[in-house]
């Protein structure tokens, strides 16, 4: 008989209670999530234009005299000078028989374009495109007609003659009547030789017949000729310091969650003619100093990925770059992180296309996306 | 307390002998003489494809969860089935009565109620927790919640044909008190580096005619809103299912015994259906400005990708509908062959199988052996595998003065938590308690 009892109790053991797994001694719920990898898509950003970054800023009261930007956002310096200018009265006076057509001989000129791009290349800005252009005012209700001779060179740097940068001859162009700005001449010079000298020979106007009558100020409008000078600005050369750019107050609380690794990625999408580097990334934690007050310390625990190069593009093909930071925790876990110190550098383009500086050329952070490795602990669900 | 109720049950199983009404033959009656009259029989079944320890472990002097890091993903993970199921089922018998009718049949009457309730969830969700999202894309369509309580209402009859074999049937209305299936047609989720993507097909279907939840302006289901006055019991659905059961006795001693139980299911009544339907991508927050990156912006910015997110898990209100569903089937077979030089022992041999709508099939194959003591007591030990295991249990019935008691105890190996039962591992475990009256 005790034996069959201790047969029919057997089952009884099978069904005992596991000490192991005594719940009354607590559960630590304390969890390490997504310990091989977890992908989070994050944010896109911009695009982002000079124009919006600078907001309310005008360019032109802050920058005004040395470049400025044209109403199509592009960054330019400007020239406008006249050339001749001549009441109509006068030139009336002058002539010999009013009722016949009038030549004009106007005294050869040199005028010195360029030179209004000297502040800029202080700067490393330098003229990817010039225009130039010649125009006259015709106030007459009849056309009137311009000839001569117009050189464009730019001045050696040694004792080299000039490079001829364009030479036209024109006889006789006509400028309409009623003319605000008849443009005899539009010259694009590209590339970077500075169109430092404009020589106008052999420049004669051509007045109708009684051109006195058809001045309907009666002779008080005056005929001009002159030229306008645009260059637009590119960086030729990598600004010589590093821009550095805190960002403070970030205020991340990373320490809780244990992560060793971060890793952040992106496409750069960008139209801005700069090659952009971050140079160096220094994390800052809550520290003090050596006489104990509380400020932002260099973590010195901690290796971002330094030398992202985010290439320099243009309006029209934006050029996009893979970026990748990875933030590292040497030892242990990701601190508190209490700021950044970003170390920018701005370099000239490269590649070839358009080059010209734009305020409304924008840069995209694209798909911005964290990989966290080692996984992320929590105290629990 | 509750360890020793169950050690009492336990300790009358071996020295009693049973099974449940509901579970039993309807040709087993065939031949009885006189009726009975049973009152109060409760029988409860848990079956789960996994259990405690594939949650918790332990660590040193303490207990960790298998998120903690000193659990390997492996450790943790092939602990999990596919589908992680925990499913639940409590039969009561309000009241039988049997009787010798007038012709070679045996009739019965039964009045009872069945409450089962149950959880799937797939392996995957753990094993993004665990691991993280490198094994994109995930099928999530298996996760599902349930709960149902039905009456039943039975009238059975068992015929023997000729002295060795006999026929039963029982026919069952069986109506239905409340529902809840919350299941998912599509459940699809892609994680990416640039993307996390969800598709979402699923129905919540929740019974009770008399309390409609309301919807807001947007036709989503509110949970907060309600109205009619609610009558809990109320009928919500209607149902027919039939047992029928045949007993063959080939040769002095040996009974072979098949039975189909619960063959039907329910018209439920849903009249506060709603389905989740559609498809949400985040790709991060798009197109930020330098005015957004800030605490309030950013806010802003995630909640309104939350409620993106809502707008296709929540569901929306759909009409109200009715739904077929079919009740747990459950197939039996038995063969008990008494011994020859010992014919109060016999050797026994059962079969189990219970398909469900609901979660993966249960089966399970037992030999055991029996005493009978006519008019005394009756008790077995019967012992085997099933879909989770190695499996035990004990039966049994004493009689006294024309009342039997019995019990019945079923369960699995692999421990239990200490104080509380919960089985340590994937475990089928059932109780029975009843009481009969025998109209001699």
């Amino acid at each position: 008989m005790k034996k069959f009892t201790i047969l029919l109790a057997l089952p009884l053991l099978w069904s005992c209670a596991n000490m192991d797994y005594d719940t009354s001694r607590g559960i630590d719920k304390e969890m390490t999530l997504f310990t091989d990898e977890i992908s989070i898509p994050i944010a896109g950003i911009g695009p982002l234009s000079p124009k919006q970054l600078l907001g309310d800023v005008d360019l032109g009261s802050t920058l005004g005299n040395i470049f400025k930007e044209d109403e199509n956002g592009y960054l330019v310096v400007e020239k406008e000078e006249t050339i001749y200018s001549n009441p109509v009265l006068l030139l009336y006076m002058s002539s010999l028989d009013p009722s016949q057509p009038l030549d004009v001989n106007i005294v050869d000129f040199t005028g010195y374009p360029g030179a209004s791009t000297e502040s800029p290349a202080n700067m490393g800005l330098s003229p990817a495109l010039q225009e130039f252009s010649l125009y006259a005012l015709n106030p007459l209700t009849d056309e009137i007609a311009v000839s001569g001779k117009v050189t464009l060179s730019a001045q050696a740097k040694d004792d080299s003659p000039a490079q001829i940068l364009s030479s036209e001859n024109f006889d006789r162009a006509s400028v309409p009547a009623e003319s605000n700005d008849g443009e005899l001449l539009h010259t694009e010079i590209d590339g970077q030789s500075i169109l430092d000298v404009c020589s106008l020979e052999d420049m004669a106007l051509h007045l109708p017949a009684s051109f006195l009558e058809k001045d309907p100020l009666g002779g008080f409008s005056s005929i001009t000729l002159g030229y306008r000078y645009k260059a637009y600005l590119s960086l030729v050369k990598d600004f010589p310091m590093q821009i550095p750019i805190p960002i403070n107050d970030l205020d991340l609380p990373l320490a809780q969650y244990r992560v060793k690794e971060v890793l952040l990625s992106t496409e750069v999408s960008n139209e801005i003619p700069l090659t952009l580097v971050l140079e160096s990334v220094d994390v800052m934690v809550k520290g003090t100093d050596e006489e104990g007050n509380a400020k932002n310390v260099v973590c010195e625990d901690v290796s971002v990925t330094p030398g992202l190069t985010v290439a320099s593009g243009s309006s029209a093909s934006p050029v996009v770059s893979s970026l990748a930071i990875s933030i590292k925790a040497l030892e242990g876990t990701i601190p508190d992180i209490a700021g950044l110190q970003l170390n920018l550098s701005v370099k000239a383009p490269t590649g070839e296309g358009d080059k010209r500086l734009n305020m409304n050329q924008s840069i995209c952070f694209n798909n911005i996306r964290a990989a966290v490795g080692g996984g992320i602990t929590i105290r629990s669900l | 307390m509750k360890k020793i109720v169950i050690l009492s049950i336990v300790v009358l199983a071996f020295c009693t002998g049973a099974r449940a009404q509901s579970t039993a033959n309807p040709a087993e009656t065939a031949y009885l003489d006189s009726g009975f009259v049973r009152v109060g029989e409760i029988q409860s079944i848990s079956r789960n494809n996994v259990g405690a320890s594939s949650f918790l472990f332990p660590s040193g002097d303490k207990l960790v969860t298998g998120l903690h890091s000193s659990i390997s993903n492996e450790e943790f993970l092939n602990r999990l089935k596919a589908v992680n199921s925990l499913y639940s089922q409590i039969d009561y018998n309000l009241f039988s009565y049997g009787w010798k009718g007038n012709t070679r049949g045996f009739h019965t009457l039964e009045v009872g109620a069945r409450v089962n309730y149950g959880l799937s969830v797939p392996k995957e969700i753990f094993q993004i927790l665990k691991t993280g999202t490198s094994q994109s894309p995930y099928d999530l369509s298996s996760l599902r919640a349930f709960g149902n309580v039905y009456g039943e209402i039975a009238y059975g009859y068992s015929l023997p044909l000729g002295d060795k074999f006999s026929i039963g049937a029982r026919v069952k209305l069986l109506v239905g008190l409340n529902s809840v299936d919350v299941s998912a047609r599509n459940f699809a989720l892609t994680t990416t580096e640039e993307q996390y993507k969800l598709d979402l097909d699923a129905d919540i279907d929740l019974t009770n005619r008399n309390k409609k939840i309301g919807t807001d302006s947007d036709g989503y289901l509110d949970y907060t809103s309600f109205t009619g006055k609610g009558k809990l019991g109320f009928p919500t659905g209607a149902g027919l299912a039939m047992d029928l059961g045949a007993v063959w006795k080939p040769f002095c001693g040996f009974t072979l015994s098949a039975s189909v139980l619960d063959l039907g299911g329910i018209f439920w009544y849903y009249g506060n259906a709603g389905t989740s339907s559609g498809s949400y991508s985040f790709e991060g927050l798009k197109n930020l400005t330098t005015e957004e990156l800030d605490q309030e912006h950013l806010s802003s910015r995630l909640k309104d990708a939350g409620e993106d997110v809502l707008k296709v898990i929540r569901p929306k209100a759909v009409d109200r509908c009715y739904k077929f569903k079919a009740i747990p089937l459950t197939a039996n077979m038995k063969a008990s062959y008494a011994l020859p030089f010992w014919e109060r022992l016999s050797v026994d041999a059962t079969g189990l199988y219970t398909g469900y709508n609901y979660c993966a099939p249960y089966w399970e194959a037992r030999g055991g052996l029996s005493l009978d003591y006519p008019e005394i007591a009756h008790f077995g030990i019967n012992a085997g595998s099933g879909a989770y295991g190695f499996v035990y249990g004990a039966a049994g019935s004493v009689e006294f003065q024309s009342f039997r008691l019995y019990a019945a105890y079923e369960n699995g190996v692999g421990g239990v938590i200490p104080y509380e039962g919960t089985p340590l591992k994937a475990n089928n475990k059932t109780l029975l308690l009843g009481l009969v009256y025998l109209i001699k």
